[in-house]
Formats: structure tokens, C-alpha cells, sequence
């Protein structure tokens, strides 16, 4: 990744904290069929923690399981967040259960006929949102990354291509990086979509090396780097007004700090870790100074 | 290679002119005084009419894919003629191919079921094993014909492997009068072989050998051969390279040699070596095996402190450096002390990822275990990776073993046998190792209750010829049973006793004379005995079904009644950890009976008894978490990450525990550990091993470490508290 991409996503992280007060985050959630019973167990359980994060982090939350979750119902749901949603809200759509791919198609199995990879593009083609993240917890989900590859979409997808056809394991562990505080890499009390995948990516790594198993899903991430919150560990602090009188100033301070980051490989080491201990420490009193307001 | 040879070797049959009257015995014959001879003597068979003559001069003239193919058309036109397929077997033999050479002596065997030579090319196949049936069809052999120079070579071979010197002499002897040069020269490097298995050098074998055929290099690379089967790889390494001096073109010496020299840590010299040997046999797989595990290493770090060199990949020497060096300063010294015997040089310890490169490591050697293997002061072994934890390989109890090997051998310049250094380091893995499980197998139990097992002076032939599939593993146990039997009725002083014995150049029954002051027999009998009072009142099969009854009862959720059939399994064999050890089944009853304390106490005798498979344990410390007793689950942790230790989480976890209980120099090296393992989440990382720098007053570390963390995760609030606490 390039300095400026970095800088670019370091800054996307911040700004995702400070969306102005009238954006929204608008979330679908839709779990498929099982076929067995512990399959659809699963994934409506999975579903529906997902949901209860997205609720955490704020956002507004359709929740489609069981018979609920049919073609039609899928495409009204989307149609409805298009319609209530601007060009500044966020829009996240979760997808769990079963896909198939015959070398053409991709089917996300419902009850009744199945949406189709032409379907969700034309449905999530509609949204307005600039932002958006759809994460395709199903087996054969890569066969989608292409199709709904769209400017300011990121695409999370369970395995890298539809001829993975294996129930996929993602689910449970996106489910994991949606609760475990070391999926929140940057300590900022929240999960976000990219430190989501990561967590999950690199567990289902772990599950068949622990098992001794060959893999037969590899996750993947299509599109920009995504700070979209899937999930807040911590409860967010009431924006007060001590809160907003030191806000500015550590938004700057984070600023500096992937500005020296980005300079680190042409600066000599103790002199970029004397900047670094002063900046920081610098947000530490502030931090301090922030706690102990609140 | 060979494809486009046979015109040109033609061309030359007929430049240098054909003898009609000359076979290719006469030609083989010419080779031992006159290489150049023999040369032309085969080329002057290249337009003989027989393919088989023509496939022995291609043979003769060193190109084995053309005489294979001159063979394969002598088998088709002869297919009923036995002795074209022994001499292709021979062939084959000399290609690596010995699998091929079984089928094809085999195949001769069925146009004529007494084929003097296809019996003994099995035999010889078989004894490159280090299979038993070998000396069973060479004494077949030899009741039929009974001056057979290579059936009395089989069994001298074997009688050598043992160290039954005047044995191999008495078959070997009479050879050295035979017309045969091959025959002849091959009995006197046996001989020298045995003389030098008795330290009686220089031998006058090797000069009568090399004056009369002064290339003869297999002279050197015989002896070497039983130098490497008694571990004194130093003295191996000289011959061999007598070896090649004396005929260059020997490219199974420079094999030898570069496999030796690996095993004598010297790297660069065995490189060398391997690649003259593949230059010139590029079928040999042991040697592009070993040539590729070389390039290999190329990702291999080498770290060399005081007492130890350490070669590990370098995605694992963070994590197992430190361990690595905890065991090796604490088992010298510990097993110093013990036997009285103070190792002075470095021991060298390689632990590979990928078990194919340890089997490369230890390829060509008998009845060696399947974990780890010591040349001289060499250990190469599986890295903890090379296997699934699920599989509970505990590599820690492996090294400590391994160390074990390096003491014994160095105490006796390699003269120990084999069987008292496995048993010392079987003895050693129970009494003074990481882990001192004490769980002998079920298996050994029936073959002693059987009485199976071998006498004393017996046993070394239990590594080296098994005589059952079973044999290698039920030595190791008997080994180390008579080992612990010695130092329990004797004390340990004993048992250094025997082993100065063997470093004067005692054989067994002398050292155990000058050790115990008792023949071989009289301890054979009472260790017998103490056998049959510690294990004759245990019953496998009483065990195994109470197993299965709990395993039944379990998954009924009977909880009771599982419980009940498992603890009878544990009253029939308490010490018995290993697979289906009843102690996890008494643990998992009693939990969903909601008797977490039994629960617990269960898994707690299976940990002390030596248990260490890692999802029990870590049960078992989530168990004392939960009861609030991180007291009792630190011990458990420090045994799961030393059996785990490549699983950053528990690395992680065993510091927390560490650093909890105030040990934070411990934690360190646990949590340096886990960093090194390149753990999902960085930032918190930095941030313990910060936290217990802090702890430990190292301020400097703890400041760098607190600011990776933040550089990484600015609004990390625990670390940015931790920054302000250390500045201040």
C-alpha cells in the first residue's frame, strides 16, 4: 500500500468517527436457508448477533431470517434503504447462509426462488449511500466480488471464487471479530469492517491448520478499505462539551501522527521516535484530561 | 543421459575391436587391477549378440539407463531365464531402486525357487532395511551352500551391526582366500570393519585391500558404514574421506561423506560432497533430498550463545529460542551431575518445520525413534509445527531425551550401546524431564506380560533387527524400565558405573558386571521379576473395556455411569496418560454430572501424571480460572504453551498468568514469544510485553514497546495510561 493510500484510509478511520450528525448507517441483514437444521440454526443466530452489533454501532437495522428472508422480501428490503437513505449515509448489508455458483450463477439460497448475482447488483445498484459494505458470509460468495464491484463499495466475500463450494466457516468467526477486542486493532472501541476481515480472514486460516485440514475457503476484500463499523466494544462517549473542546485538537494530533508515520522510513529512527513520544504524549494528557471530565 | 550413448559406444566396440572370447565376468575381473583394461573389455562386448552381454558392458561402462534398457529386451527374449533378472536386480541395486530389485529377485525366484543368487540379492535388499528376514534367508542359503561368500557376508553385516565381532570373523575368514576379487576384497573390509569396531587400528585389512586394487575405496566406506551404525560419526567422516581420496570416483562415499559431515555440523564441507556425489550419480534420492534440504536452509536462522547452537526456521525462533534455551541449561547440568559427566563442547540443536527435512537428517540410520536424533552433539528433530498439537507431541520431553543422548555419548566417545542411551534417556525423560510422564504403553504391558520382552544382552538387536513391527517401540520402554530398575535398586551411581564401563570399551555383559557386580542373566531375571510385581496385576483389556463403557456412557449423557466405568479405568492404571486415558473421561462425566470439582481434580492427576494433550489442558485451566484459582492454572499454562508453544494465544495467556503472579521477567519471554508469532493483534502485544518491562523496572524497553503499541493504535487508552505511567 502506497504512502498516500494509507494516509488516505488512516484519514477514512477518522472521518468515520466524525460523520456529520444527520448521516446514518442503515444496515440489512438477511440469513438463508440451512438445509439442515443446524445449519439454519446457525446462521439466524449469526444473524442475529450481527444485527444486535450493527444496533450497537448505531445503525438503523433490518433483520431478515428463517421464512422472513425470501427473494422478495430481500429486494423490498433493499429497495426501502434506498429510498430512505441519501448519498451521505452508510449503507451495510450482511448476507449469511448457503450460495451456489454453476459456472455462471450465483444463487443465494432462500426459501422460494433464489436472488441471483444479477439480482443483488441491480438491488444494491440502486442504493444511494456513497459508502457501502456488503459482506457475503456464504460458500461461493467470491463468485460475487466482481459483479457488485461499484466506487465506494467494499466487497467482503467468504471464499475467493464460486468454485468454493464448502459451507464456509467465515460466518463464525466475522460473528468472533464482532465481539473480541483483539479484532480492534486500532483501539479505537469499535470494529471496523477491515478490522473485521482481518480477524476473520486470519482465523479461518488457523481453523483447518489447526485441524490439520487443506483450506477450502479463502476469504477476500474487494474495494476501498473500509472503516464502516460492524460493531462498538466500548459504549461511545456522550459527545459533551469537554468532549468537543478536545476534539479537535486530538483529530490533529492523530493527523501528525500518520503524517510522521508516513515519513518514518526517511527519518532517523530516534528522531522519529522522539516526535512520536512527544505527540503521543500529548494525546495521553488529553486523554487523561478526557477521562477524567467525564 | 543414456539415450544417445549406445552408437557411440558401438563406434568405439568396433574402433578398439571385439574379443569373441571375452565375457563380461572376465571384463568385471579386469576391474579391480586395471580400470582402463576393463573399460575396453567392455566396450569390446557392446556388439556382442546377447542383449544380456551387451546390458552388463553398458552396466560395466557406467551407463545404467542404457544397460536397463538393454536388460528390460535380455528379460523379454529370455522370459523364462532366471538369471537375466538377478543380475538386472543388481542392477537396480546399484541405482537406488531397491524395490525394483525386490520384484525383479522375486520374479526370479518364480522361474526357479532355488536360485542361489536371487536368495541372496532378497537377503542383501533386506539387509539394507535393516530387516530381520535377511539373516533368515542368508542361513537358508548357507544350509544349502554353505561357502556362499554373499550369504556369510549378509550375516557378518548383521553380526557387525550388533557388535558381534568374532562372529563376523568366523563367517568372514574363509572368504579372503576366494578366486573371486569382488568376494575377497569385500571380506577384508569387513574384516578391517571389525577390527575397527574393537579399536584395533590401523587394521592390516585396509593396506592388504588397497594393495591389491589401490582405488579401492569401499574398503574405507565399509568401515565407515559401522563407524555411522555406533554413532561415532568423527571416525565415520575419516574414513570416508579416505574413502574418496583413494578413488574419487566413489559417489556413494561422497554421499556418506556429505551426510556425515551434516552430522557433524559441518555444513559447508557436506554441500561439497553431496554435489560430487550427484555430479556423478544423480540417481541417489537420499542425495537430492539432503542437497534440497540444504537449499533450504537458506531460511534457517543460527544462533549461538554459550552452551548452545540453535538452527530453527526463522518464522519460529522467536518463539522457541528461549525454551529451547531454558532446556538445554537446565538438562546439562541436571544430567552432568547424574552421571558424572560434564559436557564441554556446545550442543547443536536443528528443529524442522516440515518432518520430511528431520527424515532426510536421519535417513539410512536403523531403529531410530521417530522424533528425534542425536549424532554425537548434534540433535536434529521436529519442530514443534511439524506436528498437529492436537497429536500431543511434546517436543519439549523429545529434546530433553535427545540431551540425554549427547551426555551418554560424549561421557563414552560413542561407545555406549545403544540400548543403555536409550534407556538412560527414556529414564531421564521420566525422572528429570519437563513433562516425566511415567505412562508406560498397554502394548508393552501385554508383551511383558507376555513375555516378550528380549534379555539384556539381547536388546541392542531390538533397535537394530526387530524382530516384530513393534520391537523398535517396546525397546525403547524395556530400555528405560531397566534403566530406572537399575537406578532404583542401585541408586543413579550405578548407573554411571555401567556407563564408564562402556566408555573404557566394555561390551554389555562386562559393563553390567563392572556396573552392578551381576551377570546379564541374573538382571534379566530380576528385572523379570520386578516387572511381574509392578505390572503383572494390571489388565489391558479390563482397562480398554472400561474405556469404551465410559466413551458409551458419555455420549448417552449417563454421566454417573460414565463416571463410574472411567474412575474403575484409573484404579486399574492411574499412571496411564497417553490416547484414551481414562482421566479426561472421568473429568468430562463428572463436568456434566456438575461436579466441577472432581472435574477438575481428575484433570489435574492426568497433568501431574504427565498428560499434555492440549485441549485437555487448556480445559483444565479454564477450569481453575473459572474457580478463581490462578495460582493452580499457571503450572497447567506453563506445561500447555512448553507442549504448544508456537500458538500465540497461549503464549499470550501463560505471560498474563506470568505477570499476574508478579513474575515478570518470565512474562517477558512469553510474550516476547508471542510477538515474535506475529499475533493478529499487534498493538495489544507491544503493549503486555510493555506492561511487564514496566513491571520489571526495564523502563527503556517498556517505553519502546509502549510506543510501537501506539504507533500502531493511537487511541489505545490503556497504553497511552501506561506512556504517561512511565514517563512519569
Amino acid at each position: 500500500m502506497s504512502r498516500a493510500v494509507r494516509r488516505a484510509a488512516w484519514l477514512a478511520l477518522l472521518i468515520a468517527t466524525v460523520l456529520p450528525a444527520s448521516a446514518a448507517t442503515r444496515t440489512l441483514v438477511v440469513s438463508g436457508l440451512g438445509g439442515e437444521a443446524k445449519y439454519a440454526e446457525a446462521f439466524a443466530a449469526i444473524a442475529e448477533s450481527a444485527a444486535e452489533s450493527a444496533r450497537g454501532t448505531g445503525a438503523e437495522v433490518t433483520l431478515l431470517t428463517g421464512g422472513a428472508a425470501t427473494r422478495e422480501t430481500i429486494r423490498d428490503a433493499l429497495a426501502e434503504l434506498g429510498r430512505v437513505s441519501t448519498e451521505e449515509d452508510v449503507a451495510v448489508v450482511h448476507l449469511f447462509g448457503h450460495g451456489s455458483y454453476d459456472g455462471e450463477t450465483f444463487r443465494f439460497n432462500v426459501p422460494g426462488p433464489d436472488p441471483t448475482d444479477e439480482d443483488l447488483s441491480d438491488w444494491l445498484g440502486a442504493l444511494r449511500p456513497a459508502r457501502q459494505l456488503v459482506v457475503v458470509a456464504t460458500s461461493a460468495s467470491g463468485a460475487l466480488a466482481t459483479p457488485l464491484r461499484r466506487d465506494g463499495r467494499t466487497v467482503i466475500a467468504a471464499t475467493k471464487s464460486g468454485t468454493e463450494q464448502s459451507a464456509v466457516v467465515f460466518g463464525d468467526y466475522w460473528l468472533e471479530a464482532l465481539r473480541a477486542p483483539s479484532a480492534d486493532t486500532n483501539k479505537d472501541g469499535a470494529v471496523g469492517a477491515a478490522e473485521a476481515f482481518r480477524f476473520a480472514n486470519a482465523a479461518v486460516e488457523r481453523h483447518f491448520e489447526a485441524r490439520g485440514l487443506m483450506a477450502t475457503e479463502h476469504a477476500r476484500m474487494e474495494g476501498p478499505e473500509s472503516g464502516i463499523l460492524v460493531s462498538r466494544l466500548e459504549p461511545e462517549r456522550l459527545p459533551d462539551a469537554n468532549a468537543r473542546r478536545f476534539a479537535a485538537r486530538r483529530a490533529e494530533i492523530e493527523e501528525a501522527i500518520a503524517g510522521l508515520r508516513d515519513e518514518r522510513d526517511s527519518m532517523e529512527i530516534d528522531a522519529y521516535f522522539a516526535r512520536l513520544r512527544e505527540l503521543l504524549l500529548e494525546l495521553a494528557v488529553l486523554e487523561r484530561e478526557l477521562s477524567d471530565g467525564s | 543421459m543414456a539415450r544417445s550413448r549406445l552408437p557411440l559406444l558401438a563406434a568405439l566396440a568396433i574402433a578398439t575391436g571385439a574379443h569373441a572370447d571375452t565375457n563380461p565376468e572376465d571384463c568385471r575381473r579386469l576391474g579391480y587391477t586395471d580400470r582402463q583394461a576393463a573399460a575396453e573389455c567392455h566396450r569390446g562386448l557392446l556388439l556382442d549378440p546377447s542383449p544380456a552381454v551387451r546390458a552388463e558392458a553398458l552396466w560395466g561402462l557406467g551407463d545404467w539407463k542404457a544397460a536397463n534398457r538393454a536388460f528390460e529386451v535380455a528379460a523379454s527374449a529370455a522370459p523364462k531365464d532366471p538369471d537375466v533378472r538377478a543380475r538386472w536386480a543388481r542392477l537396480q541395486m546399484e541405482a537406488h531402486q531397491d524395490a525394483d530389485a525386490e520384484d525383479l529377485f522375486k520374479e526370479a525366484l518364480e522361474l526357479d525357487d532355488a536360485h542361489i543368487d536371487a536368495q541372496v540379492g532378497l537377503a542383501e535388499v533386506a539387509d539394507g532395511r535393516f530387516d530381520a528376514r535377511a539373516r533368515a534367508i542368508a542361513r537358508s542359503v548357507l544350509q544349502r551352500v554353505p561357502d556362499h561368500p554373499g550369504a556369510r557376508f549378509v550375516l557378518a553385516r548383521g553380526a557387525l551391526t550388533v557388535g558381534d565381532v568374532a562372529k563376523a570373523r568366523e563367517l568372514v575368514l574363509p572368504v579372503v582366500e576366494s578366486d573371486d576379487p569382488a568376494a575377497r576384497l569385500e571380506a577384508m573390509a569387513l574384516l578391517a570393519a571389525a577390527d575397527h569396531l574393537e579399536g584395533k587400528v590401523p587394521s592390516p585389512w585396509t593396506g592388504r585391500a588397497v594393495n591389491e586394487t589401490p582405488y579401492h575405496g569401499r574398503v574405507f566406506e565399509t568401515i565407515a558404514h559401522f563407524y555411522v551404525i555406533t554413532r561415532r560419526y568423527r571416525e565415520a567422516v575419516a574414513m570416508l574421506e579416505r574413502a574418496v581420496e583413494v578413488d574419487p570416483r566413489l559417489y556413494s562415499a561422497h554421499a556418506a561423506l556429505g551426510i556425515n559431515l551434516l552430522r557433524v555440523n559441518r555444513f559447508d564441507d557436506a554441500q561439497r560432497h553431496l554435489a560430487r556425489s550427484f555430479e556423478g550419480d544423480p540417481y541417489d534420492a537420499e542425495v537430492v533430498n539432503t542437497l534440497r534440504l540444504l537449499d533450504s536452509l537458506d531460511r534457517f536462522d543460527l544462533t549461538e550463545v554459550p552452551r548452545l547452537v540453535l538452527r530453527t526456521h526463522q518464522d519460529e525462533t522467536g518463539a522457541l529460542e528461549g525454551y529451547v534455551r531454558r532446556l538445554v541449561d537446565d538438562a546439562i547440568p541436571s544430567m552432568s551431575a547424574r552421571y558424572g559427566h560434564v559436557v564441554e563442547e556446545p550442543v547443536v540443536v536443528e528443529l524442522y518445520p516440515h518432518h520430511d527435512d528431520f527424515a532426510v537428517r536421519t535417513s539410512g540410520l536403523p531403529g531410530l525413534g521417530i522424533l528425534g536424533a542425536t549424532f554425537g552433539d548434534v540433535i536434529a528433530m521436529d519442530s514443534p509445527s511439524a506436528r498437529g498439537i492436537d497429536e500431543g507431541f511434546d517436543w519439549a520431553s523429545a529434546l530433553w531425551h535427545e540431551i540425554a543422548h549427547v551426555v551418554t555419548l560424549n561421557a563414552t566417545d560413542n561407545l555406549v550401546s545403544r540400548w543403555f542411551s536409550e534407556g538412560v534417556s527414556m529414564l531421564e525423560e521420566w525422572r528429570t524431564g519437563p513433562s516425566r510422564s511415567r505412562s508406560v504403553p498397554l502394548e508393552f504391558i501385554e508383551a511383558a506380560q507376555a513375555g516378550r520382552l528380549l534379555p539384556v544382552e539381547e536388546l541392542d538387536g531390538g533397535f537394530m533387527q526387530p524382530d516384530t513391527p513393534d520391537r523398535v517401540a517396546l525397546s525403547y520402554v524395556q530400555a528405560g524400565l531397566l534403566c530406572e530398575y537399575v537406578e532404583d535398586t542401585w541408586g543413579v551411581a550405578a548407573l554411571a558405573g555401567v556407563l564408564g564401563a562402556y566408555a573404557d570399551g566394555e561390551d554389555t555383559p562386562g559393563a553390567i558386571r563392572r556396573g552392578l557386580e551381576l551377570g546379564p542373566a541374573e538382571l534379566d531375571a530380576r528385572f523379570e521379576a520386578h516387572m511381574d510385581a509392578r505390572f503383572g496385576e494390571v489388565e489391558p483389556q479390563a482397562f480398554r473395556g472400561n474405556v469404551r463403557a465410559a466413551q458409551r456412557h458419555l455420549k448417552e449423557d449417563d454421566w454417573l455411569a460414565a463416571a463410574e466405568a472411567a474412575r474403575d479405568a484409573t484404579r486399574i492404571y492411574p499412571d496411564y496418560v497417553g490416547p484414551a486415558s481414562a482421566w479426561p473421561l472421568v473429568a468430562q462425566a463428572e463436568a456434566g454430572a456438575g461436579r466441577m470439582e472432581e472435574a477438575r481434580s481428575a484433570l489435574t492427576q492426568y497433568w501431574r501424571r504427565g498428560g499434555r494433550a492440549p485441549g485437555t489442558l487448556r480445559r483444565l485451566v479454564e477450569w481453575l480460572e473459572a474457580a478463581d484459582r490462578p495460582a493452580e492454572a499457571l503450572p497447567v499454562q506453563r506445561s500447555l504453551a512448553l507442549v504448544a508453544p508456537l500458538v500465540p494465544e497461549e503464549r499470550r495467556r501463560l505471560g498474563d498468568f506470568l505477570a499476574a503472579a508478579g513474575h515478570y521477567e518470565d512474562a517477558i519471554l512469553e510474550y516476547r514469544a508471542h510477538l515474535a508469532l506475529r499475533p493478529h493483534d499487534r498493538a495489544d502485544a507491544h503493549y503486555r510485553l510493555a506492561r511487564a518491562y514496566r513491571g520489571a523496572d526495564r523502563l527503556a524497553a517498556a517505553r519502546r514497546h509502549v510506543l510501537y503499541a501506539l504507533e500502531i493504535a493511537p487511541r489505545f487508552r490503556d497504553a497511552l495510561a501506561l506512556l504517561l505511567e512511565i514517563e512519569g
